[in-house]
């Protein structure tokens, strides 16, 4: 029965995002699987986790939506995400869940605080994307730390920064209650600061973009900013739990 | 197409409430359990009338004086529940509420083990029984 609640829960989530234009056909149906994965991994709890990101990035996506479209820097298609998206945010939660089927050996425990870290990492990245382009000015994150028009590539502000940091707190408390990480929640938290930290420095030096060519693209680095933390994590917790 | 995709999602969790309140999370496994844990078992609990000799009862004896009401669960091959509870059990399968309070070997079958459970509170399944 409680596959059911899942597979209701996952269809309305889909087709409520397409219907609300936040994915695209092809995103909706990537989102569907991908949670899919998640859940019978790890559970509704698990599951429940991950769905806070997309609210999360929904309603940063729609604060300012008018501003960022003067400023050119609106997501296309109204802010209309695809499978590219959808999977350069979810496939590293997804991947580490797949860590449950390696218990023993892996604490599902350890599972749990990388898969929330990579969910809080992406959710601390979009936030920091979506508010910190309305932001005055900004400084690239790396030095001589350089004034930078906001929503550059590797451009930070204090509002993304502020963002980032509260987007990973809402991930680790919801993790703290849901996956029952209780004080480990930190772990959440700060590293998933750092996965969007990551995504500033890949995006300053690896990310293509329309003026400078680069091995990365948007999606990669969206993935790698959730993996690299969640990886850490990952390898850290299976050896002090 | 919203509101197909809420309806959906409305569903999922009224049924999702459903199944925790009816119990369809997995309850306690008994084998695991230790003096002071918190269960929760699902089945249909039988008046318990200890049978053989009283001695081998005699770690219980004192629990069973101060309750009025002592009812055997069984679950499979595994270890046997004795709920004691100052309120009689519905006639049907309950969802029950409890704290392990002592373990034994079951004076029956000294090969299972008996779980002495005081009873916090029956609750019936909206549904699934």
């Amino acid at each position: 029965m409680w596959l059911l609640v899942i597979l209701l829960a996952l269809a309305g989530l889909s087709i409520l995002s397409y219907a609300l234009r936040a994915l695209d056909l092809l995103g909706a149906v990537a989102s569907f699987f991908l949670g899919l994965e998640v859940a019978l991994l790890g559970g509704v709890e698990w599951l429940a986790v991950m769905t806070a990101f997309p609210i999360l990035g929904v309603l940063a996506t729609r604060i300012g939506h008018g501003a960022k479209q003067e400023l050119r820097v609106a997501e296309a298609q109204g802010g209309e995400r695809g499978v590219g998206n959808v999977l350069g945010n979810g496939l590293a939660g997804a991947l580490v869940a797949l860590a449950l089927l390696l218990d023993p050996i892996v604490p599902p425990k350890a599972a749990a605080l990388a898969f929330a870290t990579a969910i809080a990492a992406v959710t601390a990245d979009t936030l920091a994307s979506e508010l910190g382009v309305l932001a005055r000015s900004a400084r690239s994150i790396l030095p001589p730390f350089l004034r930078a028009a906001p929503g550059t590539n590797g451009a930070v502000s204090p509002l993304g920064q502020a963002a980032a940091a509260m987007g990973a707190g809402v991930i680790a408390l919801a993790s703290a209650w849901l996956l029952d990480l209780g004080p480990l929640a930190w772990v959440v938290a700060v590293f998933g600061f750092v996965g969007c930290q990551v995504d500033s420095v890949l995006g300053a030096t690896l990310e293509r973009d329309e003026v400078r060519p680069g091995p990365l693209s948007k999606q990669d680095v969206n993935f790698l900013a959730g993996a690299i933390p969640a990886f850490v994590v990952l390898v850290g917790a299976t050896l002090m739990l | 197409m919203a509101l197909v995709g809420a309806s959906l999602i409305a569903a999922a969790t009224a049924l999702g409430g459903i199944l925790v309140h009816d119990g369809e999370r997995a309850t306690t496994p008994l084998a695991a359990v230790a003096p002071g844990d918190a269960v929760l078992l699902k089945g249909s609990p039988q008046p318990f009338y200890p049978s053989g000799s009283l001695a081998a009862w005699e770690p219980v004896l004192p629990l069973l004086a101060t309750h009025n009401h002592t009812y055997l669960l069984e679950e499979g091959n595994g270890p046997l529940a004795l709920l004691m509870s100052d309120t009689p059990a519905p006639d049907a399968v309950v969802l029950t509420e409890g704290t392990v309070t002592f373990l034994m070997p079951f004076p029956d079958g000294p090969e299972r083990m008996l779980v002495v459970i005081h009873v916090g509170s029956w609750r019936q399944p909206l549904l699934f029984r």
